[in-house]
C-alpha cells in the first residue's frame, strides 16, 4: 500500500519495509458512505508531503470546500503547500491528466490519491474502461517512481465508496482487484460506544502478508484515535491511555462525518 | 509497481534475454516452457514478433507504451508497466473470463520487454518442434496456424 497511509494508522510508525522510501504496492481504500476515506486520504497526503521525497497529487472529481482534517500537520503551510489538488470532473478529463502526467512541469510525486472512484465509474460501466483506467493510474505511479529513481518510489492510494448491488457484490471489484493487490477496508464497528464513531480499518497487504487491522474512532470533540484492533474480544476503549508512540491523535471536526466540513 | 508475473516465467524471461544478448538462438527448451506458461497466447504472440508488428513509443520523459498493429490493420495500445492491452481480446479472455494469464499481445510486450531482438522466425520454429511433439498440433494448425 501506500506507506504513508499505513504509517498514519501505524501511529507514526515506519511499518516494514516501507521506511526505505519504497511506497508498496497499490492500495484501494474501501468503505461505505461516510467511512472517512477522505481524511485518511487526507492524512496519508500530510504524512507523505512531510517526508520530503517529494510533492502529493490529490485527485477529487469536486473541489474540496475545506480541509478534511483540523491537525497541527494540516495547520502546517510547508505541508500544505507540497499538496497539489487537481479536480478533473470527468473521466476523459481524468485519462487525459493521468496520460499526459509526465508532460507536467515540476518534480515528480511521492504520492498519487484518487478520492471518490466510484464517481468515475458510475459514468463508464464497462469492464475493460474501468480496466483502462486502473491501468493508467498504475502506468501514472509507476512513471513518477522512475522519475523519482534513487528518492523511492510513487505510492498509489484510490479510494472507492462501496454500494453493493443486487446480487451482493461491489461493482466493478473483480476488476479493480486485478489492479491493486492491497486493499483497506473500512467498516463501522458494531461495539462503538455511545455517541462515538468508531470503525474497523482492516488491510490485506497480499496473500503473503497478515491482515493488519485499527480501531479508528470519532470522539465528540472532533479527535480521531487510532490503536491497534484489539486482540481479545473486548471493545476499544476511548479511555484507554495510549502513549504518544502507541497512539496518533488526529483533531478531525466531526461535522465531517455528516456532510459538513469546517476548519476548527 | 506493476504487477509481477510468476517469479518463474520472470526467470524464463531474463534467460531468453540473456540469450538474445548474446546473439544466441532461443533454445526450444524456453519457447516451450512459454508455451506451457501463456498457452495459444504465446505463439500469437510470437507470431507479432515475426511479423515487426509492435511498436515501442518512448516520451522524452521516459514514459513508455507498446502499440501493436493487430491483423486487421487496427492498432492496439499496451501499457508497459502493469497488465494492460486495449484489445477485444484482453477484455474478454483476461477481464471477464479470467482464462488467459495475458492476452496474447500481452504476451507479445512480456517477451518483448525482455528481449532487445528477434533471431529466427519464432512461429516456424515453434510450430515444427509441435508438430513432432505435441499430439494437440492438429488444433493448434486448426486454430492458429496456416502451413
Amino acid at each position: 500500500m501506500a506507506e504513508a497511509l499505513r504509517r498514519v494508522l501505524n501511529e507514526g510508525r515506519a511499518a516494514g519495509p516501507g521506511g526505505d522510501g519504497a511506497a508498496g504496492p497499490p492500495l484501494l481504500l474501501l468503505g461505505a458512505p461516510r467511512s472517512a476515506q477522505t481524511s485518511l486520504l487526507f492524512a496519508a497526503a500530510l504524512e507523505a508531503a512531510g517526508e520530503g521525497r517529494g510533492p502529493v497529487l490529490f485527485l477529487t472529481r469536486r473541489p474540496l470546500q475545506s480541509l478534511p482534517l483540523n491537525t497541527p500537520a494540516a495547520r502546517n503551510p510547508w505541508r500544505l503547500q507540497k499538496v497539489r489538488f487537481q479536480y478533473p470532473s470527468s473521466v476523459p478529463e481524468l485519462l487525459q491528466l493521468l496520460a499526459s502526467a509526465h508532460e507536467a512541469p515540476g518534480p515528480a510525486p511521492s504520492l498519487l490519491l484518487l478520492d471518490g472512484l466510484e464517481e468515475y465509474l458510475a459514468e463508464d460501466s464497462e469492464v475493460q474502461d474501468v480496466a483502462y483506467l486502473a491501468a493508467l493510474l498504475l502506468d501514472t505511479a509507476a512513471h513518477f517512481s522512475h522519475r523519482l529513481g534513487a528518492n523511492g518510489s510513487c505510492g498509489l492510494v484510490v479510494a472507492l465508496e462501496t454500494q453493493k448491488g443486487a446480487d451482493g457484490d461491489v461493482p466493478h471489484l473483480t476488476t479493480l482487484r486485478r489492479y491493486f493487490p492491497a486493499q483497506c477496508w473500512l467498516q463501522p464497528d458494531a461495539l462503538g460506544l455511545g455517541q462515538h464513531h468508531c470503525l474497523r480499518a482492516s488491510l490485506e497487504s497480499g496473500k503473503l502478508s497478515p491482515r493488519m487491522e485499527w480501531s479508528v474512532t470519532f470522539l465528540p470533540n472532533g479527535e480521531m484515535k487510532v490503536i491497534p484492533w484489539p486482540t481479545q474480544a473486548s471493545k476499544p476503549g476511548p479511555e484507554k491511555k495510549c502513549s504518544s508512540a502507541e497512539s496518533q491523535s488526529l483533531t478531525l471536526e466531526c461535522d465531517n462525518l455528516s456532510g459538513s466540513v469546517s476548519i476548527g | 509497481m506493476a504487477l509481477a508475473l510468476p517469479e518463474v516465467v520472470e526467470e524464463l524471461l531474463s534467460e531468453m534475454a540473456a540469450a538474445v544478448r548474446d546473439g544466441a538462438r532461443i533454445p526450444d527448451e524456453h519457447l516451450s516452457s512459454l508455451k506451457f506458461v501463456f498457452g495459444s497466447s504465446a505463439i500469437q504472440a510470437l507470431d507479432l514478433v515475426d511479423r515487426d508488428s509492435v511498436t515501442l513509443i518512448s516520451s522524452p520523459s521516459g514514459r513508455r507504451v507498446y502499440q501493436v498493429l493487430g491483423s486487421s490493420g487496427k492498432t492496439y495500445t499496451c501499457l508497459a508497466s502493469c497488465h494492460y492491452c486495449s484489445c477485444p481480446a484482453f477484455a474478454f479472455s483476461v477481464l471477464r473470463k479470467s482464462d488467459s494469464l495475458l492476452a496474447f499481445r500481452e504476451t507479445w510486450v512480456t517477451v518483448q520487454t525482455w528481449s532487445s531482438s528477434k533471431t529466427t522466425p519464432h512461429t516456424t520454429k515453434m510450430a515444427q518442434k509441435w508438430r513432432q511433439e505435441t499430439p494437440r498440433y492438429k488444433s493448434l494448425k486448426d486454430n492458429f496456424i496456416s502451413v
